[in-house]
């Protein structure tokens, strides 16, 4: 990517400029801040947005719903005139009434930040890791205002005070990396309101965080609108987030609205198909849950025991001389997994739950404690066996992350096979690839491609075949739909309870995702630092949460509010 | 930051001590007894003794390697074997040659570098990019001896605006030993400039690709400021690296352009003294040159620091 990647949108009519450039004086006081009209982009000819049109009033929040690929950043970015290379924009972006696309460079770098604030999904990624924060809010300050660099300080303090960040704890000398996920998307909001701006784009802004800071985000941008008279346009594939945040919606879907209109008419009667199947894939219910409940014998012997972990990181020593350290990540946890069961594993990010997939597969050491599968031991100072291994897989987050990009389909499902005892002859190598293949729903000639030829769900059905070919028992699921789109989302997950059905597999289904967990699993575990602080029935721990944490988890989760139609 | 500091001097004096043990060891394995030869083809056995002596050959190779490491330390390198002259006195005058010219090719390898590397980042594809990523190729492929002879037939030969070798020696004043160390400052330079170019544009390309930058732009900077203000310090690192490299080859690796420009710099002394068997010579020169290397990399270490606050609590 180059610097030129955001180059200024062609202006075709310079000579309007000064037309469209004029205050909004009283005369039009129900004039909306930002309006669309049949606005199209194509990406070196591609077409990515279609006759795009929607209007945004100060004071209103505007939620613009779509899965990944469906134009929701590609339009933020047009209002930002920040596209990538190639882009050609048509159709008309009214600001304040002035029309952007025909805005100079340098009047257009005025308005970014100074009356269009935009906050972005990563917030681990969206601050320069060498500057402080203060310096990167004062940086937009002194930007727009013509402030003195004292001056610029003291706003910057008031506007980190007014995200949430109180000097005392979180002095302006801070570097991002000092700062959690959440802290770190406050400073981003802080550089984006910290000159009052009229518009502020909210692209994802809470989809990488935890629910309970999410809500902590969520609320934030609910008071600067309110207090500031802020228009909010908050894109996200969240249904249940814009449910409670949006007065109006846009849904998108491939580069095109598909349905928008006031939130109550949209959620309550969505006329459009597409919208519909959003609304059903997102409302995860409960589908096969009871008749396999009853299939589940406890008085049998246990698939897999975990007893007494303990896990332990080292740390640094603080001084040359001083003791050894350690961070205990897992810490005397236990648990049984029976045959055909699934158990979900829910945990806001650091709570251990990754340590726990390592130690279970045998990638870390155990500090003390037991593993048991099938009544064979995997424990501290021990090999995995081979046929350990065999009975327990695992399905990783990342479906573009976990596979080798410079092998074939094929390969990478065949590559399991190494760990049983017999290995099979290519012939019968091959015909497991495509059995299991056919068994996710994928197709045998699917084995001569290359991974970057599918989708993340198709990834993520090809990394359940990988999983599927030694037969296992137990198929360790770490936030395995996590990165889906809803749908496929739903998609995936009809799979996993087709196949637990047919092959008797048993899960465990970690996830940080509260409404996924509830839908998939017979009973669920609750982590907190690296403790197991509550576990039950799913239906009886998701109605009748006992332990404060699993109770505060719970109400941070966004629900989805309006769902009434028939 | 104290700490971070610390621990980079513990690593450096530790790194001293083991290459002065490996530099020693690997001398002593080197065939040829320096007495033997010092006397030619034909001297007696009892002669070459008494010189082994004269010349402290006949401890043991512990209390030899101590008393060498003694000696360093108090800026006694001993005696050459072939010239009589204390060591140190050699290396002093070498030294007054090759690190001017290290550090004169280095300065003008980074005033190249630098912008030409941000031109071509800025701007990715355009012509600018392909003529400075051509010539960068050029500067890589083409031997720095044979830039040497080109710039000698130029500016020697043919203009006469510098001479053709030698060096003019610091008495004769700043501005004529500068002089005589341009053209060998600029043969060396040419192609580390080419290599730190290349190295200057893919990192910033990197950075530029990151989400920082976006909101960098998102917050009004034109895409210029953006560069300057965010990609150029987070592109340091990588840049970092390679300079360090770069002056620890300049200062060890001279030898070639110093022999075609006749410069009587380190590289030339300890050439010589290999063919020599001037092993005391030989000893303290490489130890010099890593001593100099070491000290490169920890002050790239501390400018790393400088640069990334990450690395300053990374040992937390």
């Amino acid at each position: 990517m180059s610097v030129d990647q955001f180059p200024s949108a062609e202006s075709d009519h310079p000579g309007e400029l000064s037309s469209v450039v004029s205050s909004n004086t009283g005369d039009a006081p129900a004039q909306c801040l930002l309006k669309l009209e049949r606005v199209g982009l194509t990406i070196h000819g591609t077409p990515i947005l279609n006759d795009i049109g929607f209007t945004l009033e100060s004071g209103k929040t505007l939620g613009i719903i779509g899965e990944s690929g469906s134009g929701k950043s590609m339009t933020a970015l047009s209002i930002m005139q920040l596209l990538p290379r190639g882009s050609k924009l048509s159709g008309r972006i009214q600001f304040a009434n002035q029309q952007l696309q025909q805005l100079p460079e340098q009047m257009l770098c005025d308005i970014r930040g100074g009356d269009i604030g935009m906050i972005f999904q990563e917030p681990m990624s969206a601050l320069n890791p060498v500057k402080t924060i203060g310096d990167q809010v004062s940086e937009s300050i002194q930007l727009h205002r013509q402030v003195s660099r004292y001056e610029a300080v003291t706003l910057t303090a008031k506007t980190l005070e007014r995200v949430g960040l109180p000097n005392k704890a979180f002095p302006l000398s801070r570097y991002p990396h000092e700062l959690s996920g959440g802290q770190r998307q406050r400073v981003v909001i802080a550089i984006a309101v910290a000159c009052q701006p009229k518009l502020l784009i909210a692209d994802e802004p809470t989809t990488a965080l935890d629910v309970t800071t999410q809500a902590g985000i969520l609320e934030l941008l609910k008071s600067l609108q309110h207090d500031e008279d802020l228009a909010l346009m908050l894109i996200t594939h969240d249904l249940a987030v814009v449910s409670n945040m949006a007065d109006d919606v846009v849904v998108m879907n491939q580069g095109s609205i598909v349905e928008q209109g006031d939130l109550g008419a949209v959620f309550h009667r969505p006329s459009h198909s597409y919208t519909r199947r959003l609304f059903d894939a997102s409302v995860l219910t409960q589908l096969t849950r009871d008749t396999r409940a009853m299939r589940i014998d406890s008085s049998a012997k246990p698939l897999l025991q975990v007893e007494q972990l303990v896990c332990e990181y080292p740390i640094k020593r603080t001084s040359l001389l001083g003791p050894a350290r350690s961070f205990r990540a897992v810490d005397d946890v236990s648990f049984d997994i029976y045959h055909g069961e699934s158990v979900g594993l829910v945990g806001e990010s650091g709570c251990g739950k990754s340590t726990l997939t390592r130690a279970l597969l045998g990638l870390m050491k155990l500090h003390s404690g037991s593993i048991l599968l099938n009544s064979e031991s995997v424990s501290a100072k021990q090999e995995v066996s081979r046929a350990a291994r065999r009975q327990m897989q695992v399905v990783f987050q990342d479906p573009y992350g976990s596979f080798n990009p410079r092998h074939k389909v094929g390969r990478l499902v065949s590559e399991p096979l190494f760990v049983l005892a017999q290995q099979p002859d290519a012939s019968e190598a091959r015909q497991r690839v495509h059995d299991a293949l056919a068994s996710v729903g994928m197709n045998s000639a699917d084995t001569d491609k290359f991974i970057h030829e599918f989708s993340g769900g198709q990834r993520q059905r090809i990394a359940i075949a990988r999983a599927l070919i030694t037969e296992p028992s137990l198929i360790i699921l770490d936030e395995a739909v996590s990165a889906l789109d809803v749908s496929v989302r739903a998609q995936v997950l009809r799979l996993l309870d087709t196949l637990a059905n047919d092959k008797g597999l048993a899960y465990l289904f970690i996830s940080h995702d509260l409404s996924v967990v509830q839908r998939v699993s017979d009973r669920v575990m609750v982590m907190r630092h690296g403790k197991i602080v509550e576990r039950g029935q799913t239906q009886s721990v998701f109605t009748d949460p006992q332990h404060d944490y699993t109770q505060q988890l719970i109400a941070a989760a966004p629900q989805l509010k309006v769902q009434e139609r028939n | 930051m104290l700490r971070y500091l610390v621990r980079r001097v513990v690593s450096l004096l530790a790194t001293l001590l083991v290459a002065s043990l490996i530099v020693f060891v690997v001398i002593e394995v080197v065939p040829g007894d320096p007495a033997s030869y010092m006397l030619g083809m034909n001297a007696q056995p009892d002669t070459v003794a008494a010189l082994r002596a004269e010349l402290g050959l006949d401890q043991s190779k512990p209390a030899r390697y101590i008393s060498w490491l003694t000696g360093m330390l108090q800026g006694d390198f001993g005696q050459s074997y072939t010239y009589k002259t204390p060591v140190a006195d050699m290396v002093q005058d070498r030294l007054w040659i090759s690190l001017p010219l290290s550090l004169y090719a280095l300065a003008l390898s980074v005033f190249i570098a630098f912008p030409a590397g941000i031109l071509a980042a800025s701007r990715r594809g355009g012509v600018s990019d392909t003529a400075v990523m051509g010539f960068t190729q050029l500067g890589i492929a083409v031997p720095n001896f044979w830039f040497a002879l080109l710039l000698v037939l130029l500016f020697a030969v043919k203009l006469g605006w510098f001479s053709a070798g030698g060096f003019a020696g610091w008495e004769s004043g700043v501005f004529q030993a500068m002089k005589s160390l341009t053209l060998p400052a600029i043969a060396l330079a040419l192609p580390q400039a080419a290599i730190l170019t290349r190295v200057m544009r893919s990192a910033l390309l990197d950075v530029l690709g990151e989400d920082f930058m976006r909101t960098a732009r998102a917050k009004g900077l034109s895409a210029r400021q953006a560069l300057l203000r965010h990609a150029l310090r987070n592109a340091m690192i990588p840049v970092l690296t390679i300079i360090g490299l770069q002056f620890s080859f300049l200062i060890a690796g001279a030898i070639i352009i110093e022999n075609v420009f006749f410069l009587p710099g380190l590289g030339r002394l300890i050439f010589q003294s290999i063919a020599q068997r001037d092993l005391i010579v030989v000893e303290s020169v490489v130890m010099l040159l890593v001593f100099a290397v070491v000290m490169v990399t920890f002050l790239v270490d501390l400018a790393y620091a400088w640069v990334d606050p990450r690395l300053r609590h990374a040992h937390r």
